[in-house]
């Protein structure tokens, strides 16, 4: 039974969560190899946040309290080796359906991607994957990702740094960055194929447009 | 941030730092992982179940407890190898001192003479008393003497049974070593292989008789110890121990003198000759040497096979290469190493 603090607390929590709880939860399964990994972070981190909400003091800093204490969880649960001990990468989004009136081929493609991208992400430190996913995924400011890891701005500029230069070696090293196929209805029957065969659930090389592959371009200059 | 700056760079599709492939992963795991995402009473609910108070077994929760701490559980595993190092048993054989048989034969050896024989042999092994039994072998009286020595003293009863030759006897002695086994812990065991002497307030010759009672209690039946001042302030201590492995027993490692002042291991030069010879006659010489602040060791095979100078000069040689230049003479049994002189 609940004593009426911790019901008041749990209502409080409640109210901070609701508007960046979407965004919170995805955060968590990208940080992940697998949205059931990921939900059990943001649960962790939620259980976490409860106990330590009377430490909160200034509200409207909750979303970088709130992420800094999920990045915690997910450093420590990095430490115990769960995320290499996690589902499958083939059975990480094995759990998704095909949405009514997409392209399948499409459909299929993302799919690689996304397992692609999250096998890519875990051979990362933790601290190199949280500046992946919070700075080029969703999208958050170096300021607002060194508020969140509580580190200066120059320490997440080199983790992005470093994290970026991981991702790229991983990717040439799997041959991932190839051509596109010249007719793409081909590539979406390719890939329908796939999809019929388990065999070949193996990650695919992905077709996509080609790039300027290694623009030297320093993006945001943080490189 | 605002949103829209947020939501420009969402998707990851100019991730020019690399393939576009990895800007199109990116955004595909984006989507995915937006996708079916609980409502937020789903997830505090779920949190909820998971907070204490919902009771779970204590292995489970201890369990959980150290895997959430990785450095704790490193340190109690630490603790558990270290307790069972003090607590687990381990057996070894260690000589705690001689049984030596004087049998003489032979010759019209009066009793009288028998009583002397054997005083003068209890008093050359230190024995606290010896046994005396005649038998008569092929119509010869023969007299056996026992005795029991605390130390290794192989040595002078051979001297005493070659005296009673000169004298006409016909005697043969023979020493069998007493060994018990000892049953200790393992950090026991190893601190019995480390003798450690306080030189706090000792005189020489203090000094000197503490070394020797300590290696004797350490098993180390023949040492020569000796400890001299040198000067003012120096002090030099020479030791000079053997130990001998009987075939089928157990190899015992001499044990290691650490003399320290004020609880602090003592510096200064010195110098550690050890020879080791295989059931072969093979002598391995193992020379450590520590001069003004430098320390090695040479090891050197099959010593025996080279003469005093060439051994000596092998050994400095390989001092030299070490950074240590030392002048090394070699006498027989004795190495002296010394700092060369300016």
């Amino acid at each position: 039974m609940e004593s009426r603090s911790a019901q008041a607390t749990w209502e409080r929590l409640a109210t901070l969560l609701g508007p960046i709880h979407r965004s919170a939860i995805a955060t968590a399964r990208r940080l992940c190899r697998s949205r059931g990994d990921g939900d059990d972070l943001y649960q962790e981190s939620v259980l976490r946040a409860f106990e330590k909400l009377h430490t909160l003091r200034d509200e409207s800093r909750f979303r970088s309290w709130f992420y800094a204490t999920l990045l915690s969880r997910h450093r420590s649960r990095s430490r115990r080796l769960f995320w290499k001990r996690q589902v499958p990468l083939e059975q990480a989004f094995s759990g998704e359906r095909e949405p009514v009136g997409e392209d399948g081929g499409r459909w299929w493609e993302r799919m690689q991607g996304a397992v692609r991208a999250a096998e890519a992400l875990s051979t990362l430190e933790a601290v190199q994957r949280e500046v992946i996913v919070l700075f080029e995924i969703d999208g958050y400011t170096i300021e607002e990702v060194a508020d969140m890891q509580r580190a200066s701005i120059s320490a997440v500029k080199s983790r992005l740094s470093r994290g970026r230069r991981k991702l790229r070696r991983f990717y040439e090293r799997r041959g991932w960055g190839g051509a596109a196929p010249a007719d793409p209805a081909a590539a979406r029957e390719d890939a329908g194929r796939n999809r019929e065969d388990p065999a070949r659930h193996a990650i695919a090389a992905p077709r996509l447009a080609t790039a300027p592959a290694y623009e030297s371009v320093k993006e945001r200059s943080h490189e | 941030m605002s949103e829209q700056r947020r939501s420009d760079r969402r998707g990851g599709g100019d991730a020019r730092w690399g393939p576009e492939t990895i800007g199109h992963d990116l955004e595909a795991l984006r989507s995915l992982s937006d996708q079916g995402s609980p409502e937020l009473e789903t997830s505090l609910g779920a949190a909820r179940r998971r907070a204490p108070g919902v009771k779970r077994e204590g292995f489970a929760m201890a369990i959980q407890f150290l895997r959430a701490r990785p450095a704790l559980a490193t340190v109690l595993g630490v603790i558990v190898v270290a307790a069972g190092l003090l607590v687990i048993p381990i057996s070894y054989e260690r000589t705690v001192g001689y049984d030596v048989t004087l049998t003489l034969a032979g010759g019209n050896v009066a009793e009288p003479q028998v009583r002397e024989i054997a005083r003068g042999f209890k008093e050359t092994l230190g024995a606290t008393g010896a046994t005396v039994m005649a038998s008569m072998e092929n119509g010869r009286l023969t007299y056996v003497l026992e005795a029991s020595a605390s130390r290794d003293v192989r040595g002078p009863a051979q001297a005493f049974a070659r005296g009673l030759e000169n004298l006409g006897y016909s005697a043969k002695v023979t020493a069998t070593p007493r060994r018990e086994t000892v049953s200790t812990s393992v950090y026991a065991y190893a601190m019995s292989r480390v003798i450690e002497i306080s030189t706090d307030g000792k005189s020489a010759a203090q000094l000197e008789s503490e070394i020797r009672q300590r290696l004797l209690a350490a098993g180390v039946m023949q040492a020569d110890v000796s400890v001299t001042d040198v000067g003012e302030h120096g002090r030099e201590v020479r030791i000079n121990a053997q130990r001998t492995s009987e075939s089928g027993a157990s190899h015992e490692e001499m044990p290691e003198l650490v003399l320290t002042r004020d609880g602090k291991p003592l510096g200064g030069d010195m110098v550690q000759v050890r020879k080791k010879k295989d059931a072969s006659g093979a002598v391995t010489l193992l020379v450590a040497v520590t001069l003004e602040g430098k320390a090695t060791s040479v090891e050197i095979p099959n010593a025996e096979s080279l003469g005093d100078a060439a051994l000596g000069a092998e050994i400095q040689s390989r001092l030299l290469a070490a950074g240590i230049d030392a002048v090394v003479t070699v006498h027989g049994d004795e190495i002296t190493v010394e700092k060369r002189q300016p």
